[in-house]
């Protein structure tokens, strides 16, 4: 398994975030924590998933990776070297390995550069000559399944997923080793979805890409991702094989996050998932000190509000980050 | 989304980059409001620049005889003022003036507030200092503080100009600053970080084309507004002098036979809105046409000379 080698080492970081008042004098006003201490690594080739609701801090740990966001702290280490000590000029040259897709395709192109002009412009940033770009936006475009004769149109010409196939165009253009995939199919059509990770996974195969694929759906997860990671309110609780967290969830946490994906029940009726997700999303800590998903865990015990559990390795490559799995059964 | 597969499915020969101007002109010839606009403001610019040649008599000469007399009046189209002079010569040479002192000042202010208001709203803490820079200028009445801009200057056409730009300002920074605002938050722009492009490349590259329409269409309404407080100062003795002809100086001159002779005052009032009409019609046709959302539609469903 450690015959392949590590492209992303990420150790400890934390960001908080933290909300100022005041003008000139700033003070916090409050403050959350987004990613609290996650370590992860992914491996060249790799497709790692990473699932959690809304506000668990996965956009934010992928922003971090893009050193979009500054961690607060801790390491991220590509390839060997830690980006977060590169000066401006080394980050620079770095970029060109590291890119990003987003959720909203048609936010993440310039409304006012034609296809061929987004797509064009990392290329130009790094020097390339307008003639030599254009036939690289040419080549790229044909990549990503797009007709490059219409490449003069503009962005908003387009429908979400023919969009989200430029966004992919621009973001393969510097011919990056891994690409942080923002949620990239959650504004798509379902039947748009599938075509945009069809087109993903070939372009995986194809350029021999690692990706870390940020999204709430688990059923996409354990479809297109080798690994996933289950992450709730900044902390990470669980990682394994994508088949395995979703056939045999460990954490109670993935065990309800996975009843709230919505279906119908025998007699036809919904089955009450809405309900279960806002408890999920609404649940209060219950103390600083203990696990953070002890205020609505079903198992939760003594030792639960006491102390956090830290991630421990059980069977292979699980790891779950609970304290009925750190300490002998009852 | 129908509309978008039937338009990329057909591979035309089309033209290889329409530029923003292709649309300005098309937007423009294509929408009849704005093409009377148009028409004005070349129409006055024209007679500005040809002043001399075309006006009937210079500026200044007096015909005491003909007082008041008006319009209508035998070789006197447009009337007489109360010194005598011809009106229709006086409206033709001061459109020189009232154009330069009513477009000069917006253009110079937006090529201030442009950078001002990106470079704000890109930098949080800079921002705050710019904006209530702002604000304490925003605190006084335009008029007001031209008015006090222009005293400490002293009279002259140049000194009202400088006032002008430095009442402007706050007023196009403020539009410049929220949509820029806006438009950082979008994908888009943290994409261009994610692609290693240079902060002020991100601003004056990829987000000033979208921030510059509003600024564009704000500055086309606000020309109205200049060239009256212009006559304002004119007419307080802190711009333009007299006698020299300016639309705003001839407003106010007439002001005091405005029962006597109402088109002393009424003309040269007249011609003021038209300028302002005109600039303010294009304004809005100019926002449609530069917005690459609504302007696909322009060049479409408005069969114009230019469009296809």
């Amino acid at each position: 398994m450690n015959a392949q080698k590590n492209l992303i080492d990420v150790r400890g970081v934390s960001k908080t975030f933290t909300v100022k008042s005041g003008t000139f004098f700033r003070k916090a006003a409050a403050s959350t924590k987004a990613v609290n201490n996650v370590s992860l690594t992914i491996r060249k080739g790799e497709i790692l998933g990473c699932v959690g609701g809304s506000g668990s801090g996965k956009s934010t740990l992928g922003r971090m990776i893009m050193r979009l966001i500054e961690p607060d702290d801790g390491a991220i280490l590509f390839d060997g070297t830690d980006l977060r000590t590169l000066s401006p000029e080394a980050m620079r040259q770095y970029r060109k390995r590291l890119q990003i897709v987003f959720q909203d395709p048609l936010q993440s192109l310039n409304p006012r550069r034609t296809v061929a002009e987004n797509i064009a412009r990392p290329l130009m940033n790094f020097g390339t000559s307008p003639a030599v770009a254009n036939r690289r936006v040419d080549e790229l475009l044909e990549l990503v399944g797009l007709d490059p004769r219409q490449s003069y149109r503009y962005p908003h010409e387009y429908s979400g997923g023919q969009c989200q196939r430029i966004a992919i165009a621009r973001a393969l253009a510097l011919e990056p080793e891994f690409l942080f995939l923002d949620e990239p199919v959650s504004a798509l059509d379902v039947s748009i979805q599938a075509q945009i990770l069809n087109l993903l996974s070939e372009l995986q195969k194809k350029l021999d890409l690692t990706f870390l694929f940020v999204s709430h759906d688990l059923k996409i997860v354990k479809q297109f991702c080798d690994r996933t990671v289950v992450m709730y309110r900044g902390c990470m609780l669980e990682t394994g094989t994508s088949e395995e967290v979703y056939r045999d969830p460990k954490h109670p946490f993935t065990r309800d996050f996975l009843g709230t994906v919505l279906h119908v029940r025998k007699d036809s009726r919904w089955e009450q998932a809405a309900e279960r997700a806002e408890d999920l999303e609404s649940a209060t800590r219950q103390s600083e000190a203990g696990c953070i998903y002890a205020g609505t865990c079903a198992d939760r015990f003594q030792r639960c509000r006491e102390a956090a559990p830290a991630l421990t390795e059980i069977e292979g490559a699980r790891h779950v980050a609970c304290h009925l799995y750190s300490q002998p059964k009852q | 989304m129908t509309a978008v597969s039937e338009t990329i499915a057909p591979a035309k020969p089309m033209p290889q980059r329409r530029t923003n101007l292709y649309f300005v002109w098309c937007g423009v010839l294509g929408d009849p409001v704005a093409r009377v606009a148009a028409a004005i403001i070349i129409l006055l610019v024209l007679m500005a620049i040809f002043a001399p040649w075309i006006a009937p008599f210079p500026p200044n000469e007096a015909n005491p005889a003909l007082r008041l007399m008006p319009p209508g009046t035998e070789g006197h189209l447009l009337g007489l003022d109360n010194q005598g002079r011809d009106i229709l010569s006086r409206i033709i040479h001061g459109s020189q003036l009232t154009l330069i002192s009513g477009i000069l000042p917006v253009i110079l202010g937006a090529a201030i507030s442009i950078p001002l208001g990106l470079i704000g709203a890109w930098y949080p803490r800079l921002g705050e200092v710019i904006m209530r820079v702002m604000d304490v200028l925003f605190a006084f009445p335009m008029a007001l503080l031209a008015i006090m801009l222009a005293a400490l200057m002293g009279p002259g056409l140049v000194n009202m100009m400088i006032a002008l730009v430095i009442t402007l300002v706050p007023y196009n920074t403020r539009v410049v600053y929220a949509a820029a605002r806006q438009e950082r938050e979008l994908a888009y722009v943290e994409a261009s970080r994610a692609m290693a492009t240079p902060d002020l490349k991100i601003l004056f590259v990829e987000m000033l084309p979208n921030v510059v329409a509003a600024s564009i269409v704000y500055s086309c309404t606000i020309v109205g507004a200049v060239v009256i407080t212009a006559a304002g100062l004119s007419f307080l003795g802190l711009g333009v002098q007299p006698p020299i002809a300016e639309w705003g100086i001839m407003t106010s001159e007439g002001r005091s036979f405005v029962f006597v002779a109402p088109h002393i005052a009424a003309i040269p009032g007249l011609a003021i809105t038209l300028l302002v009409m005109a600039f303010n019609l294009l304004g809005d046709s100019l926002r449609d046409s530069l917005d690459p959302k609504t302007r696909l539609t322009l060049v479409k469903h408005r069969p114009g000379p230019g469009g296809g």
